[in-house]
Order: C-alpha cells, then sequence, then structure tokens
C-alpha cells in the first residue's frame, strides 16, 4: 500500500484501529469513499431534482405557449417572467441550463462519483480508493463546479442561454457587455468557469478510478473476475479520461474569445445586430463543434455504461441464474469505449459534411450499434430459464431493457445521414435520447438505490411506495417522451419556444401538452421516492450484510460498512454471478465463499 | 396522512396498506386519463398573421413537394418497420420470459446457459441490415441531395440565402443573372440587408427579398451563409436541411414538384428569437414568378402622407 | 416700502414655486433655439420602401408600408429641414451637476417602427420601452459605455424600464426580430439636448450663461460643432446645415 493515503490505509486493519475523526472529517471533508459516495449521491440527486424542475416550468411555456404560469408565476422576477409570462431568453436559459445540469451536475456524478465511489472498492474488495484524498478533492471541486453553475443565474441578463452545447459564435456574442465587467459578470462566462470545475473533478475521479482497479483488487479478484459493473466503470474511467481534456481546453479558449477578444471560433467579418462585432476573425465556428462532440460523444457512453452495468448487477442478482455472455459483454463495452472516439462527427451531419467524411461517421455509427445491441442481447437472454425476483430494483432494471431499447433503436434514422436531414435538430433527437438517459440511466439509477440502499445504511427502502414509484415512473416517462417522436417526425425543431409559430407545429399542439402534462404526472411520481428515501432511513425494515443473497463482494461488508469497509480482508474464489450452482444447497455461491 | 405513511412501513399487510394500494392504482388510472385528455382537449389559437401555408400537417411526416424527398421517406419507413419488428420480437421475447419464469415454488433457475444461435443469426441480420440502409438507401440520398449539384448546362436557378438573428434574407441576382460583390461594411438593416456593394455593376439590379419565392420544377441552388450565428436552413416540405455558418458559404439543392405557400425554419438555436426565424415559402408557376422578380426589382419610394 | 415688500415676498414665492417645478427655470438660463438646414438635391435621399415580408405581422399592422429613416428630410419647410438631428451642447458646462429628469423618457415600438428614432436621455433617468404591437419584438442596446441591454417582448403592451448610468455618445438601439427597425440613444449629463421636429428646429431652455460648443448629430450625416455664447435674458439663434453629397 503506498503511504500518502495513511487516513485511507487506517482502513486496513479494520474500523477498530483509527481514532475517531470529528464531524466536519467525518462526514463533510472525508476521505472515506462511502462517504465521498454518499455526498456525491444526494448532491447530484439534488440537482437531478433542480434541472426536472426547470424543465417541468419549462413545459408550461411548451404546453401554454405565452399564457401566464398560474399561481407560481409571479415568484419569478419581472425581468424573466413579466406578468407570469415566460420571456424566450429565460427560456432559452431553463433549457440549457437543464441540459447540462441533468448530464454534468446530475447523472454523470451520479453514476461515477455516487455509485462507482459507493460500491467500486467494494465489489473489488479494496478498503478505500487508491488516492482518498484526491478523491475528496474531485467531489469539492465538482461542489465548487455546481455552485458556479447555479451562480450563472443570479448574473445580470440571466443564466447561458446558449443550450447545452453552447455552439459559437451564439455563446461568444450572447449575454456580452462593452466592459470587462460585464463579460465577466454574465451567465455564459459563468457556465464556462463552471464546466472547467466539472471536468477537472471528473479528471481527478477517472485517473482515481482506473489505479484503484488495477491495483487494489483483492486477492484472487482476476480482471475476469471482477463485477460487470465495475467493468463499466473501468470503461467509463478510461473514457472521461481520454474525451474531457479536449473540451476542457476549447472551453478555456471560449471564455478567451468572451474574455480576452481572441477569435478561436470567431470568423471574420461578423455583423451582430448590424454591427460589425468586434473580434478579430479569423477562427472557426465548427472547431468548437468538432472539440465538444469529441468529449461529447464518449459522453453518451458515460452517461449509460454504468447504467449498463448497475442492470446487469440487478439482473444477475434477480433472476438467480449467471449473466448470459460476461465475457462477451465485455469485450462489447471495451469495443464500444473504443468506437466511441470515432464517432463524434455524426451530431454534425448538417453542418455542410460532404460524401466520403459522412460516409465515413455513419459507417463507425452503425458498427457503435452491433455491441450495443450484443450487451442488450445478453441481458435480454438472461432472463430465459431463470427464476425472476419481482423486487423493485428489478422492475426497474426489467423497464430498463425496452425502454433502452427504444432510445437505441431511434438512434438508428438519426445515424444514418440521409434520414438524418429530416430528422436531425427536431424532437426526434430530443425523443431519442431522452428514451437513452431517462427510462435508460435514470431508470438504472433507481435500480442501483433500491439495490445497494440496504448497504449504505443497513436498511431497506419500502416496496409499496417502491412500486409505487416504479409504475407511475414507468407509465410518464413514456407519456413525456413517446410523443416526441411524432413531434419530430412532423418537423418540429427543439428548443423551440413556441412551436405553434409554424404550421406543422400548430397542427400537433396537442402533442406537446400531453408530453407536459406526463411530465408534471413524472414529477409527482418521484413524491413517494423522495419519501421512501428520507423515512427508510428511520423506518426501512433492518437488514444484515447480505439480504438480497448476492453474490459479489460488497456484500461480504457489513451493512453499513465501516470505514475500511471489510472486518476480514476478503479473498475471492470464483467469478462473480455463481447463482444456481447445480449441487449447491443454496441458490447462490458468493464470491467470498471457501466452500458452500 | 403521516399516520398513513407510517403505516405502509410496518412490515404487516393490513387494511391500510390495502387502502393505499387502491387510491395508489386510482392515482395511476386517473393520471393516464388526464395527459391524453388534455392534450386533446384545447384548440389552438389560429396564426394571426393571416397567410395560409398549404398542406394538411399533423402526427406523421409532413407534406412532401421535393423530387428527392420521397427517397428519405422511403428511408425513414423501412427504418421503422425494421425497428417495430425488432422492438416487437425483443418485446414477445421479453415478456414470455417474464411470464414463463417468475418465482414459484418448485421452480429453480437453470446454470446452464442458453446456447443463443437464434440471437446469433439476429445479431447477423441487424448487421447486414445496416450494411443495406447505409450503402443502398444512405448515401446515394445524401450524394445527390449534399453533393452533386446541377451542373451550369442544367441552368440551375441560384438564390443566396442570408441568415441573421432572427429573420432570412434571400438574395437574388437580379435580370442579369450574377450576383453583384458584397462584404460585410456595406449592411444596413433597413435597406442593403445583404450587404451588396451597389457601386459593382454586376450588383446593381440585385434584389433581396423575405421571402423566398422560386419556379416549380426547376434546379434550385441556395447557397447559404450566415452574418452572425449559426443557423439552419430547414425546409420541411422540402426535405432539406442544412446548417447555415458564418464564414463559410454552403450549397444546397432541391427541386419542386408543386407549387404553394410553406414555410422556412430555423432548425439550430440561434438566440433569444429563435422560434420566430420563420419566412414564407412561395413555389410558383415560372410566368408567376417572373412577374414577381420583375415586380421585386422596381424601387419603390415610400410615399410620405 | 411695504410694496417692495410685498413684490419681494411674491418674487420670491413665485421663484420659490418655480424653482421646485423646474429646477432649471430658476437660474434664469438663457434659450438656445435654431433649425437644422438640409442644403442639397432632397432627391437624392429619397425614403425607400422596406420589404416588411419577413414578418406578416408587420406587413398587416402597416399595410402601405415603412419607409426608411435613415435621412428623413421636411421637405415642406423652407429652406428644406432635417429631422431627428440630436442638438446637444458638447462642452462647457465644466464640472456642474443637473439631477436627471424625473419623467421617463419612452421609446415605443409602434407599426414596425421605433418612436421615436432618436432620443436623448439623462444619465440616471428612467427609460420605458413599450411593445404596442401585435407581433413580438426584441429590443437590443448596443452601447460602448454602458451595459448591453437586450430583451424581446413576445406580446402586445409588454413593458421594460431601465436606467442607463454613464454619459455616452449616441449609439443603436436594435430589433433583432425586424432588421429594419433601429433607432438612436444618446445620454447626457446635463438636460441641454433637443432633437429636431417636423418643423427641423429645436430649442434648449435654461442655458446658464457661458461659452459653449454645441453640436448638432445625424446617424447619416454625422457630427457638427459651433460655438455659441449664451448671455441672461438673451435667446440665442444658431442654424446648422448640412451638405451631404451623396
Amino acid at each position: 500500500m503506498s503511504g500518502e493515503s495513511h487516513h485511507g490505509s487506517s482502513g486496513h486493519h479494520g474500523n477498530e484501529s483509527h481514532h475517531e475523526l470529528g464531524f466536519l472529517r467525518k462526514w463533510v471533508f472525508s476521505i472515506d469513499h462511502k462517504v465521498i459516495g454518499i455526498q456525491y449521491t444526494i448532491t447530484s440527486l439534488c440537482f437531478l431534482f433542480l434541472g426536472f424542475c426547470l424543465m417541468m416550468l419549462m413545459r408550461w411555456q411548451l404546453a401554454y405557449p405565452l399564457k401566464p404560469l398560474p399561481f407560481i408565476g409571479h415568484w419569478f422576477s419581472e425581468q424573466i417572467m413579466p406578468g407570469g409570462i415566460m420571456l424566450p431568453e429565460f427560456y432559452n436559459s431553463l433549457g440549457a441550463m437543464h441540459g447540462t445540469i441533468m448530464v454534468f451536475l446530475g447523472v454523470v456524478p451520479l453514476l461515477v462519483g455516487g455509485f462507482g465511489n459507493y460500491v467500486m472498492p467494494l465489489q473489488i474488495g479494496a478498503p478505500d480508493m487508491s488516492f482518498p484524498k484526491l478523491n475528496m478533492m474531485s467531489y469539492w471541486v465538482y461542489f465548487c463546479g455546481g455552485v458556479v453553475m447555479l451562480a450563472s443565474f443570479f448574473m445580470p441578463g440571466g443564466a447561458a442561454n446558449s443550450g447545452w452545447t453552447s455552439y459559437a459564435p451564439l455563446s461568444v456574442i450572447s449575454q456580452q457587455g462593452p466592459t470587462f465587467y460585464a463579460k465577466f459578470f454574465s451567465g455564459q462566462t459563468f457556465w464556462l468557469m463552471g464546466m472547467v470545475f466539472l471536468i477537472t473533478s471528473s479528471l481527478l475521479g477517472s485517473v482515481n478510478f482506473i489505479v484503484t482497479i488495477i491495483q487494489l483488487r483483492a486477492k484472487g479478484m482476476t480482471m475476469f473476475r471482477l463485477p460487470f459493473f465495475v467493468w463499466s466503470q473501468f470503461v467509463t474511467a478510461f473514457l472521461l479520461l481520454l474525451a474531457f481534456p479536449p473540451l476542457e481546453a476549447a472551453g478555456v479558449l471560449q471564455l478567451m474569445d468572451r474574455l480576452a477578444g481572441t477569435s478561436f471560433f470567431m470568423p471574420s467579418g461578423l455583423i451582430v445586430s448590424g454591427q460589425a462585432a468586434p473580434y478579430t476573425g479569423g477562427g472557426s465556428p465548427l472547431l468548437w463543434q468538432h472539440l465538444f462532440w469529441f468529449l461529447a460523444h464518449p459522453e453518451v457512453y458515460v452517461l449509460i455504461l454504468p447504467g449498463l452495468g448497475i442492470v446487469a448487477e440487478v439482473i444477475a442478482n434477480n433472476t438467480r441464474k449467471p449473466l448470459w455472455g460476461y465475457r462477451i459483454m465485455i469485450y462489447a463495452i471495451v469495443f464500444l469505449g473504443f468506437m466511441s472516439f470515432i464517432v463524434w462527427a455524426h451530431h454534425m451531419f448538417m453542418t455542410g459534411m460532404g460524401t466520403k467524411i459522412s460516409a465515413f461517421f455513419a459507417a463507425t455509427t452503425m458498427i457503435i450499434s452491433i455491441p450495443s445491441v450484443v450487451v442488450l442481447t445478453a441481458m435480454l437472454l438472461s432472463l430465459h430459464r431463470s427464476s425472476i425476483r419481482f423486487s423493485v430494483p428489478m422492475l426497474f432494471a426489467l423497464a430498463f431493457l425496452p425502454m433502452f431499447a427504444i432510445g437505441g433503436l431511434t438512434g438508428l434514422p438519426l445515424g444514418l445521414p440521409a434520414s438524418d436531414i429530416h430528422l436531425h435538430d427536431t424532437y426526434y433527437v430530443i425523443g431519442h435520447f431522452h428514451y437513452v438517459v431517462v427510462p435508460g440511466s435514470i431508470f438504472a439509477i433507481f435500480a442501483g438505490i433500491y439495490h445497494w440502499y440496504p448497504k449504505a445504511t443497513g436498511r431497506k427502502l419500502n416496496e409499496v411506495l417502491g412500486k409505487m414509484h416504479f409504475w407511475l415512473s414507468v407509465i410518464f416517462a413514456n407519456g413525456v417522451f413517446f410523443p416526441m417522436f411524432f413531434q419530430g417526425m412532423a418537423g418540429v425543431s427543439r428548443r423551440l419556444y413556441d412551436q405553434t409559430a409554424y404550421a406543422h407545429g400548430e397542427a400537433i399542439q396537442s402533442l406537446a401538452r400531453m408530453s407536459s402534462w406526463s411530465a408534471w404526472c413524472l414529477g409527482l411520481a418521484q413524491l413517494p421516492f423522495i419519501l421512501n428515501f428520507f423515512m427508510s432511513m428511520f423506518a426501512g425494515k433492518k437488514v444484515k450484510e447480505n439480504p438480497w443473497d448476492a453474490t459479489t463482494l460488497e456484500w461480504a461488508a457489513p451493512s453499513p460498512p465501516p470505514h475500511g469497509n471489510f472486518l476480514t480482508e476478503p479473498v475471492v474464489y470464483r467469478g462473480p454471478y455463481e447463482y444456481s450452482v447445480p449441487g449447491n444447497p443454496r441458490d447462490f455461491y458468493p464470491q467470498f465463499v471457501t466452500e458452500a | 396522512m403521516i399516520v398513513a405513511a407510517m403505516q405502509i412501513f410496518s412490515h404487516r399487510r393490513n387494511a391500510t396498506k390495502r387502502l393505499f394500494l387502491g387510491a395508489a392504482l386510482w392515482v395511476l388510472a386517473v393520471g393516464l386519463l388526464l395527459p391524453t385528455a388534455t392534450a386533446f382537449a384545447q384548440a389552438v389559437a389560429a396564426d394571426t398573421s393571416g397567410v395560409k401555408i398549404d398542406g394538411t400537417y399533423g402526427f406523421g411526416l409532413p407534406p412532401d413537394v421535393s423530387e428527392h424527398g420521397w427517397q428519405i421517406d422511403r428511408l425513414i419507413n423501412i427504418l421503422h418497420v425494421f425497428m417495430a419488428i425488432l422492438f416487437v420480437g425483443w418485446g414477445i421475447f421479453l415478456v414470455r420470459c417474464l411470464v414463463l419464469y417468475r418465482k414459484k415454488p418448485g421452480h429453480a433457475a437453470s446454470y446452464e446457459l442458453l446456447k443463443a444461435k437464434p440471437a446469433k443469426y439476429a445479431e447477423i441480420v441487424v448487421m447486414v441490415f445496416e450494411v443495406i440502409v447505409l450503402v443502398g438507401f444512405s448515401m446515394p440520398v445524401w450524394a445527390s441531395v449534399k453533393n452533386d449539384l446541377p451542373k451550369d448546362s442544367e441552368n440551375p436557378f441560384k438564390v443566396r440565402v442570408i441568415a441573421e438573428q432572427f429573420a432570412w434574407n434571400f438574395h437574388y441576382p437580379g435580370p442579369d443573372g450574377v450576383f453583384g460583390r458584397s462584404a460585410p461594411q456595406f449592411v444596413n438593416g433597413a435597406d442593403n440587408p445583404a450587404g451588396i456593394d451597389r457601386s459593382d455593376q454586376a450588383g446593381k439590379d440585385d434584389l433581396v427579398a423575405g421571402e423566398l419565392h422560386f419556379p416549380v420544377g426547376e434546379p434550385i441552388i441556395c447557397e447559404l451563409t450566415s452574418k452572425d450565428v449559426i443557423h439552419s436552413f430547414f425546409l420541411p416540405v422540402m426535405r432539406i436541411k442544412q446548417d447555415t455558418i458564418p464564414g463559410m458559404r454552403i450549397p444546397v439543392w432541391f427541386k419542386a414538384k408543386q407549387s404553394g405557400n410553406y414555410e422556412v425554419a430555423c432548425a439550430q438555436l440561434c438566440g433569444n428569437n429563435h422560434y420566430k426565424m420563420k419566412a414564407l415559402m412561395v413555389i410558383e408557376p415560372r410566368a408567376k414568378f417572373d412577374e414577381w422578380l420583375k415586380k421585386k426589382s422596381e424601387i419603390i419610394e415610400f410615399k410620405e402622407d | 416700502m411695504r410694496r417692495v415688500h410685498v413684490c419681494l415676498l411674491a418674487g420670491i414665492c413665485v421663484g420659490w414655486l418655480l424653482s421646485s417645478t423646474n429646477p432649471l427655470l430658476a437660474d434664469d438660463g438663457g434659450v438656445v433655439k435654431g433649425k437644422v438646414i438640409f442644403k442639397g438635391s432632397a432627391d437624392d435621399f429619397k425614403r425607400s420602401k422596406i420589404d416588411t415580408t419577413k414578418d406578416p405581422n408587420c406587413s398587416k399592422i402597416k399595410p402601405d408600408g415603412i419607409g426608411s429613416e435613415n435621412v428623413v428630410l421636411n421637405k415642406k419647410t423652407d429652406p428644406i429641414t432635417v429631422r431627428n438631428v440630436m442638438v446637444f451642447i458638447k462642452e462647457g458646462l465644466g464640472d456642474k451637476k443637473f439631477p436627471p429628469k424625473t419623467e421617463p423618457a419612452v421609446i415605443n415600438q409602434k407599426g414596425c417602427q421605433y418612436e421615436p428614432r432618436t432620443l436623448g436621455v439623462m444619465a440616471g433617468q428612467e427609460i420605458v420601452i413599450k411593445n404596442s404591437d401585435d407581433t413580438n419584438h426584441n429590443i437590443h442596446f448596443l452601447p460602448k459605455v454602458n451595459p448591453e441591454f437586450n430583451k424581446s417582448q413576445p406580446k402586445q403592451d409588454m413593458e421594460d424600464k431601465l436606467k442607463l448610468d454613464s454619459p455616452e455618445a449616441p449609439f443603436t438601439v436594435k430589433c433583432d426580430v425586424h432588421p429594419w427597425m433601429g433607432c438612436n440613444v444618446a445620454v447626457f449629463s446635463h438636460p441641454f439636448f433637443a432633437v429636431t421636429t417636423e418643423e427641423g428646429t429645436f430649442e434648449l431652455k435654461g442655458v446658464p450663461p457661458g461659452k459653449y460648443k454645441l453640436a448638432a448629430w445625424h446617424e447619416t450625416f454625422g457630427e457638427q460643432i459651433i460655438d455659441i455664447e449664451v448671455s441672461p435674458g438673451a435667446p440665442v439663434q444658431k442654424d446648422f446645415t448640412y451638405e451631404p453629397k451623396k
């Protein structure tokens, strides 16, 4: 064990040897991976809720354009919602911040920072992460990024409003002012600074993950005995490590364009509002898009891979049967990770791409769909001749499969350049990636929370509330996103403040209203979960260390695990999913048990 | 309320719990009905501008008035049929598993994994299908729509499209058929939005309109530029979409098979009033178009009171 | 004696009244007036009709079309005068401080045009922006000194208020939805400015006695500066003349 992690290493010898830490060191500036994981989880759940609230606000304007928002419309300042009517710039701010908060402050920190941090070291039998202090720093840098991002709401001119993709030149010219003070204290500048923090945090985290998975595996834990979840975190960490630096550089370049008068992304001869824009020119707006999507496509897999990992764990545990094609799935996601670096320009088919380049990116996009299909098929086949236990995490995992399939399949018309001509930048795109992320990643997150909550708290979440939460969520999530495919087909552009401005939008305004009502109901559907989450901490059914009769290593530790995780150093004897082994009296054969 | 909530946490099945389950079912039923009902409840106020847009619009693809559009529509349809088959196939397998293999007394999971020959074949089918749609259906359309511009011998009609926050400008070469020089310093919002150099001989008869007019049945080339930010030139009924990027001039071409009034949309977020960045597209017979062009090129003086 | 006292009292009362309603009249300032004359061929500066088809709503509001306003000449006056010229004291007031005007300045978006075309305001004076049209507008201030202001008014009768705190030379205000819509706003530290009317005249009231540089600014014809001297009680009559070449 390396010397720098003196606090983490103290946990090596069980929890009795380290001195009692004060509240601040134990719960706030903690270096324990579990506390950091919980910090990440709580913070990012709050951000998820905030991002969802922004969307519910937007949905009012989309359903009832230019009508005053009842009841709560007057809580907002006259600057953004005069008389309760949402202004287009506020709508754009909400859209940009919804995307940013959900992706960079919600789902990724929750899947990687939360679940990755909490579960991964437990699953490999490590006492902590390799660099516990780096881990703590990663959380606090993320926290600062979140604060800076939220601060942008309070800037004159409101929060960033150029979309979560922040395409230059719009993002450079918007919310500008003649003085440095005005340029600096603007939503877009704070967005960029927030992004720099968040990227730094992810980079710190990813280094830590890679080193931990390679270095700190327990005795007997070979690479092909790692649970699939750990593999998914491993691939994700590489994606973060390699994809984020270009965006960090791009973010700094755009910051310079805004503040220092450079022209990395600004072409010559710009005329903004009838006046020559004060940029020397010579830059390229497409450069930003390339740098952005070089990150943001791997980012999509960062959003979904850990989700696949969670679902695989839950499925194996609740089918009481080994995962079908464990090795094939691992090869598939490694291949997926690799391919995700050479598909980015399929987001840019409409930028004036020639046949050859678009053929290349369309081909890589078709190729990357194969491993996704493989993973999905493997999970489906795992259900065959199993014994399915319909627990709440399993319900979410099962709903994940067809919903993720819809998300994946609808990527096909978008990945083919010809059909993308009509569907690009319409609601079809929104429907597609929300199907991947909401009933995909977010359902996987719920599955994960219901699955590992007993480990983190020593109590189970309530089943009845859980089932209510599940059924309402699954119905309304579809109600929100399915109409979007029709809207997209009809040609309604995304990021549109009022679709009734167009004949094709006005004809199907009813669909926008249906989405909106479903979204508000989806919001209500989260109340049982919130209630459950907090009440079960005190009133949930108490459990022992292995309530789900699971096989992986985290269930060898007490619930909740002490600082240092395991009471005795765990040793691994077999693969991760030895369920229903013939000749074994019990239907599970844990990795950490010598003989049955 | 709190008592009821606490009751759920008791680990016995009792009356309150059943009551709660019943209530949950009701919430579910009402919740299902509510969004659907509201979706069809309220008619939308008609557009105040008073320009009639042709074609019927609804849940599917918008009307198609272009000559190449059917190929894109066919591809979209093929893909959706394929997706539906795949999804239904997976769905049947999933539902079958859920019904057959639910946990019940006397049933245990099998340690043996399925020898999934059909799955392997399905994978191969998916791969082959993807190759076919890519090579056979997608790339040829893309090449012809985006790359193979009509040659000069086909006498295409050229229009320059200049996007700005938040309006479209359509720059016509005028009777001489040659575009005049244009440069940023000549831009003036009121009478020279395209920045045409009026001292240039070719530019004297150029004209700029706020509506896109072009003749039906002739190849049209639109050369797209932008003054400020990235916009996207989207003609839903023409199955054409192309970003307009400042500092670049990108051509697209199409041929209309039918006259009428349609809309030009902006498909890329371009700022506050992105939603109002639309223009009227008027496809008309050659004679009518020439008449419009002639009328448009007369300089009209504003009559003061 | 009594008469003197009554007169004094009345005088003080009147003075107090006047000073309380308008402090500028109290310090016995002079009046500067004149007109802005156009010399040349008015036919070179015909107003063209603006193509409003970009927004059919505007064509509906103004069926007869909108005239360009880069140059608006008063052809009925003799000689021909120029409308929308900002006349103001550019130099000579020294460090004198003037409280901002209490009544707000109004920019009205009416008939897809700005009213007025050229507007002077005092630093710290309230500006009210109205949308009188049944369409959406997006008002965009493009100053060089003051902070940028960029807001949309998607509905009729929406109103915005703002204050500009620093004096600034005339700058452009644009509507981002209707490219032809523009107006000019100048911010002054003093109240001695006026915009030429339909008669082509201007009048500055209550100018304290002294020597000044008086400037006229027109968006197309540019700026002219002349020297004036204001003495108590005697109005100053000064004309500007633009001789533009096409």
